[in-house]
């Protein structure tokens, strides 16, 4: 406790204590990563992946100071990334909206119109399937299948109960083979345990 | 077995190589930034009077025009509309905010900050800044045919138990109403316009996207003067048509494409000929990173088409554009464009020449200039501003600009509108 209350009194002299920010760009460097494929696995896009990551890490940064637990951090911030992303989902033609000035940084295959003709490979294909699975379901089967979190985790990180995980996350995959069958997927079963 | 515990593996979905680019100064700058504007925000009461106190002083209220002029240098001759009763409103920053059919008749889209995402109409009769309610719903583009004869299209936001559909409002010179849109095609459950463009009063067209059971579809309507018809496109024209240029009867053009995250990365450009819509050869076929992310389409004359957006393939993503002389396209260069780009907008300024205005991330807005095969000098704009619209009032040298100032954490601020001579 007595650490804690010295850093308050400097936090009172200074706007940030800058061993604050060191620690913050030692977990954020090693968080962007993992948080950036989540959010690709959640949003299908990697531009909106980084601006996902982006806009999480500064609401992380602001929170800081109250959230540096190394046991639940992890936890917190996926939380903060999975609340970013369905804000972005509750906003219908986002593609026309004015972009709050955030702005990604790097380039992307998919967003070639050349290389994007008949290169509908196997995660194309699921990763254009999944985008058709609504937001909340969507956010259920990738942390349950591909994250690979338990039903109490992603609870957690989805603010919902385990009975809602655990239904959420079955009509999810129904959607989700249903969205690989109209795409021509015969045996959507056998396709996802293959993947 | 309960469903939840089937084997589903979705390990493949992601590249494992894939790391975003996110600059750590950048977070913590900006979230610097936020928290002492929340400070600011919450300051004392003695604050807050220095604050208004030191805005009377930097604004002089001009007559009962109730124009601000603004003095610094980068400003000069611009009028700038008071917008402080319309401050918190949000322009959409594609399709088309702002149609101008005389100096004393100026329309744009907005839409506060009020939670709803419901749009507003704003009209400027020559002296100030009214607002009018539009019909329920999102608007992303308006058009002008005259002064009782405007149109602005959307789409309502899809709500739990509603059927959300395309939207039409029409103004008639003295309300805004809603227009049947035409019926949509089996399996459609929503559908959105994002474009409209207008020849006359019986000839306008309003394109978009329909979300059927299995995908996203373009689609364009038509105005004949009694109703609005769905017109055939192309089925090869991707997921929406998200902008269009109508130069004649038989010449409009449209820009589709796919939506993927928040950019329409272009596959197909669009061309009306009087009788039915067909592809043509656009520049991607040759040179498949030219110009990846087109915004807009504009036709300035019979054998000058142009494109205009972003380069994603580019590591600084610079804004460009590129110029169809009849026969082939090449890209033309912005001259102010700069890395970082929030979106383009273009108007012919009614001379055989174009304006575009650009908003930037860093650098703010900036006008350019087309005219004659080079560009020429273009008013300088505050750089705080974000241009969202650009509109020419017809038959004059008058240029208006829509935007919202950009905050220094780069998020849209207070709505700004004002006019100027193009070339003077």
């Amino acid at each position: 406790m007595q650490p804690r209350r010295a850093r308050l009194c400097v936090s009172l002299v200074s706007p940030r204590n800058s061993s604050d920010d060191d620690e913050f760009r030692r977990f954020a460097t090693a968080a962007i990563a993992p948080l950036g494929r989540l959010a690709h696995a959640l949003c299908g896009d990697r531009h909106l992946a980084e601006d996902l990551v982006q806009t999480c890490l500064i609401k992380v940064h602001l929170a800081w100071p109250r959230i540096r637990h190394p046991e639940s951090v992890d936890a917190y911030v996926r939380k903060v990334l999975l609340r970013c992303w369905l804000n972005e989902q509750r906003r219908p033609w986002r593609r026309s909206e004015n972009r709050n000035g955030e702005l990604p940084d790097a380039a992307d295959e998919s967003a070639d119109p050349g290389r994007r003709m008949g290169s509908h490979d196997t995660r194309e294909l699921l990763r254009l399937a999944l985008a058709e699975v609504p937001p909340r379901q969507r956010a259920a089967v990738v942390l349950r299948y591909w994250s690979q979190l338990s039903v109490t985790e992603t609870a957690a990180a989805m603010r919902c109960s385990e009975g809602t995980v655990k239904s959420q996350a079955a009509r999810g995959v129904e959607a989700l083979r249903a969205a690989l069958q109209r795409r021509g997927v015969d045996d959507s079963h056998a396709a996802l345990r293959s993947y | 077995m309960h469903k939840d515990e089937v084997a589903v593996d979705l390990s493949r979905l992601v590249d494992n190589e894939f790391t975003p680019h996110v600059d750590l100064d950048d977070v913590i700058a900006t979230s610097v930034r936020r928290k002492r504007r929340r400070r600011a925000i919450t300051g004392t009461a003695l604050g807050t009077v220095g604050l208004v106190a030191g805005l009377l002083i930097a604004t002089t209220i001009v007559g009962r025009h109730q124009q601000t002029e603004v003095g610094a240098a980068a400003k000069a001759g611009w009028t700038v509309v008071d917008t402080s009763k319309y401050g918190q409103t949000i322009v959409p920053t594609s399709g088309r905010g702002i149609a101008a059919v005389s100096a004393s008749d100026v329309w744009t889209l907005g839409t506060r900050n009020k939670g709803d995402d419901a749009t507003v109409a704003l009209h400027w009769d020559g002296h100030r800044l009214s607002e009018f309610e539009l019909p329920h719903g999102q608007y992303f583009a308006l058009a002008a045919v005259s002064s009782n004869d405007v149109w602005a299209v959307g789409g309502n936001p899809p709500v739990a138990g509603t059927f959300p559909d395309s939207l039409i409002a029409h103004w008639d010179g003295h309300q805004w109403s809603q227009v049947p849109s035409p019926r949509m095609p089996a399996g459609a459950h929503m559908a959105g316009l994002l474009g409209v463009a207008a020849v006359s009063s019986n000839d306008v067209w309003a394109v978009g996207s329909i979300m059927t059971d299995a995908a996203l579809v373009s689609f364009a309507v038509h105005w004949d003067g009694t109703q609005w018809r769905l017109s055939d496109v192309p089925s090869s024209a991707g997921g929406g048509i998200f902008a269009i240029s109508a130069r004649a009867t038989n010449d409009v053009w449209a820009a589709a494409g796919t939506g993927v995250g928040k950019y329409w990365t272009v596959q197909k450009l669009l061309h009306w000929n009087g009788q039915t819509w067909s592809t043509v050869p656009s520049p991607w076929a040759s040179a498949p990173n030219f110009l990846d992310a087109v915004r807009g389409i504009v036709a300035v004359g019979a054998n000058e088409v142009w494109i205009y957006g972003d380069k994603l393939n580019e590591p600084d993503r610079a804004l460009s554009a590129a110029r169809w002389d009849g026969g082939q396209w090449r890209e033309v260069p912005i001259p102010d464009a700069q890395p970082g780009s929030d979106g383009v907008q273009t108007t012919v300024d009614g001379r055989g020449g174009l304006v575009l205005g650009l908003a930037m991330r860093r650098n703010g807005g900036a006008i350019d200039h087309w005219s004659g095969g080079r560009w020429l000098a273009a008013p300088a704009l505050d750089t705080s501003v974000s241009v969202a619209g650009l509109a020419m009032v017809p038959g004059t040298d008058t240029l208006w600009v829509l935007g919202n100032q950009r905050l220094e954490d780069g998020s849209p601020g207070p709505l700004y509108l004002a006019f100027r001579s193009l070339s003077k």
